[in-house]
């Protein structure tokens, strides 16, 4: 019997973590989520990087961070690991936000919205903005309490009440990962990473 | 119905306040700062309005006048509190009702009524003192909000304060109610008689409740399961089964449930119990600050249900780390001299600043709420 890999797990927000349990469920039984570490923004990822790093000796950590405005992974990375990296530790971006990695399954996310697929952005990881292109795809939707629970209420709000509710329900339910990593490239990389991760049977 | 405004002169901590209350509003604030005493103002219009209650009984309950007036307050010793209605989701006034509260300065220092005013949207259709109350004090003593032979034109008001609900449940109250005597407070608001609340509902009801309260609690202490309603020769009792290490699972009653499993409990009871406006003490106490973080949410999916408005106190950042929480529907209590000011998040310009550089509202605007000079504490203690 396969024994499953103890991993915890270090995200910006309820959406990014939705993501990351379905990503880890893609291979069934590799992984065991020992504990989730909610950073709520990515500062705090960030400034806490070097600890979840060295923790990494002991036991597998899977990071996940949004791109938004940097320039690209490589530059990210090389601006945040000012240390050498643990083998153990599974850091990933999100480009240019895990809103990219949502849409990626076109089919699934036009349903959810009730919207036609041509209406969901074909390249995600191109997207400058990801989460004011969802938004414009929930506006078009004629489910009611979908704009109601995912657009913001009032001046100057980024979200709705229920955007990290309402969307992580879609990531649980439908969310298919094998449609999401032929439309985005960086969640490509991110599966392929898992997928590979120790795979040589190495204890 | 919602409160989309109030005005407070003169109560308690605020000696002249006035603002924008939301379906969903979060108050914050240091310590004494009047978080509850604001709550306390929606309280004292309910006890106006129940059957059984009026002005004398709910000001009587507060320790009279001298107790419900701001220490702040100088030449204008009159309290007064007014609130308009909106229906739920529309900014449009449906209705207004202000009174003023004095007290005599000699003789039997009783509390009378200095004006009653009701408005039908912008109409004003009720202006006390008539010329009745002038002739006839004593009229002055009650309202007319508390009689129904006077309310007839204004009862969705009466009827609508009259079901709002304040919660607050003490653990200890709720799991040892024989060991704290004394009469029993009007609405129950620390949960002494919560069982009873449970008894009183229809077994119809109360299992459909409860077995949402088992959906959620099953998620967020998962060692407990299949939690139930329980009578024993007449004795009301919640009962779940506990899971331990051992192979078999045993069986708990309330007063064996953790502190946070039956705040946890009392919070969604009263989110599901009634439709009126539901006031909530501090919520997040004894919680685990990942549930804490999703309460906002879970508010927001009840209440939206019954277009019910929830105002809760809290001194949780947890709770504010909700990107879904708007800084409009955060009002910032901060004392000062002249009594307490209240501020929506969203006017003040560097809590706004905050949040554009990717902060929380939780981050951005509780530390505004802590003392000042806590350098201090353990240096002179």
């Amino acid at each position: 019997m396969m024994i499953s890999l103890p991993i915890k797990l270090v995200y910006e927000d309820d959406l990014s973590e939705a993501v990351m349990k379905k990503l880890l469920n893609a291979f069934p039984k590799k992984y065991l989520i020992s504990a989730s570490y909610n950073k709520h923004g990515f500062t705090a990822i960030k400034r806490d990087l070097k600890g979840y790093n060295h923790a990494a000796r002991f036991t597998p950590f899977f990071v996940l961070t949004d791109l938004d405005q940097n320039e690209c992974p490589p530059s990210l990375i090389r601006e945040w690991m000012i240390f050498d990296k643990q083998p153990q530790l599974i850091f990933r971006v999100a480009v240019r936000e895990v809103e990219s990695w949502v849409m990626a399954d076109r089919y699934g996310f036009a349903k959810f919205a009730a919207v036609a697929i041509k209406h969901i952005p074909d390249k995600p990881d191109d997207i400058h903005d990801s989460k004011a292109a969802l938004f414009e795809v929930i506006k078009k939707s004629k489910i009611k309490e979908l704009k109601e629970d995912i657009l913001p209420h009032y001046p100057g709000d980024r979200i709705g009440p229920n955007y990290n509710g309402s969307l992580c329900g879609f990531v649980i339910q439908s969310w298919n990962v094998q449609r999401a990593i032929q439309k985005s490239p960086s969640l490509k990389r991110a599966f392929d990473h898992l997928q590979n991760f120790q795979k040589q049977g190495k204890k | 119905m919602i409160i989309s405004h109030i005005i407070l002169k003169n109560w308690k901590n605020f000696r002249k306040i006035e603002v924008d209350l939301k379906q969903r509003t979060f108050i914050v604030g240091p310590n004494a700062s009047g978080k509850s005493n604001f709550l306390d103002a929606f309280r004292f219009l309910r006890d106006i309005a129940i059957p059984g209650g009026g002005l004398q009984k709910a000001i009587s309950d507060r320790g009279g006048v001298s107790k419900m007036r701001c220490l702040a307050a100088r030449q204008t010793p009159e309290i007064v509190i007014g609130i308009s209605l909106s229906e739920y989701g529309s900014k449009e006034t449906i209705w207004k009702y202000e009174i003023s509260i004095k007290q005599e300065s000699r003789g039997r220092r009783q509390s009378y009524l200095n004006y009653e005013k009701v408005w039908r949207g912008d109409k004003l259709i009720l202006n006390r003192p008539e010329d009745e109350d002038k002739s006839d004090k004593e009229r002055l003593s009650q309202t007319y909000l508390e009689q129904i032979n006077a309310n007839r034109e204004f009862r969705d008001i009466a009827k609508y304060l009259e079901k709002a609900l304040y919660l607050h449940i003490v653990p200890q109250l709720l799991k040892y109610p024989v060991a704290f005597a004394g009469a029993d407070l009007p609405g129950d608001p620390f949960g002494k008689g919560f069982l009873e609340r449970l008894a009183n509902t229809p077994e119809k009801t109360r299992n459909i409740w409860l077995k949402k309260i088992d959906t959620a609690l099953r998620i967020a202490v998962p060692q407990l399961k299949e939690l139930h309603y329980e009578d024993e020769n007449g004795k009301p009792h919640l009962e779940a089964i506990y899971e331990h290490w051992r192979p078999d699972a045993g069986k708990q009653r309330e007063e064996q449930f953790s502190d946070g499993t039956l705040r946890m409990i009392g919070l969604l009871w009263a989110l599901q119990e009634g439709d009126g406006l539901l006031l909530l003490e501090e919520p997040e106490l004894s919680l685990n600050a990942a549930i804490i973080s999703k309460l906002p949410a879970l508010i927001y999916k009840i209440q939206k249900q019954k277009k019910r408005q929830v105002i809760m106190t809290s001194h949780s950042a947890d709770l504010l780390r909700d990107r879904g929480v708007s800084l409009h529907e955060v009002l910032v209590l901060s004392p000062n001299k002249e009594g307490t000011k209240v501020e929506a998040a969203a006017n003040i310009k560097e809590v706004r600043a905050m949040l554009d550089g990717g902060m929380t509202p939780g981050d951005a605007i509780l530390p505004q709420t802590a003392p000042q000079n806590m350098e201090q504490l353990l240096l002179n203690i």
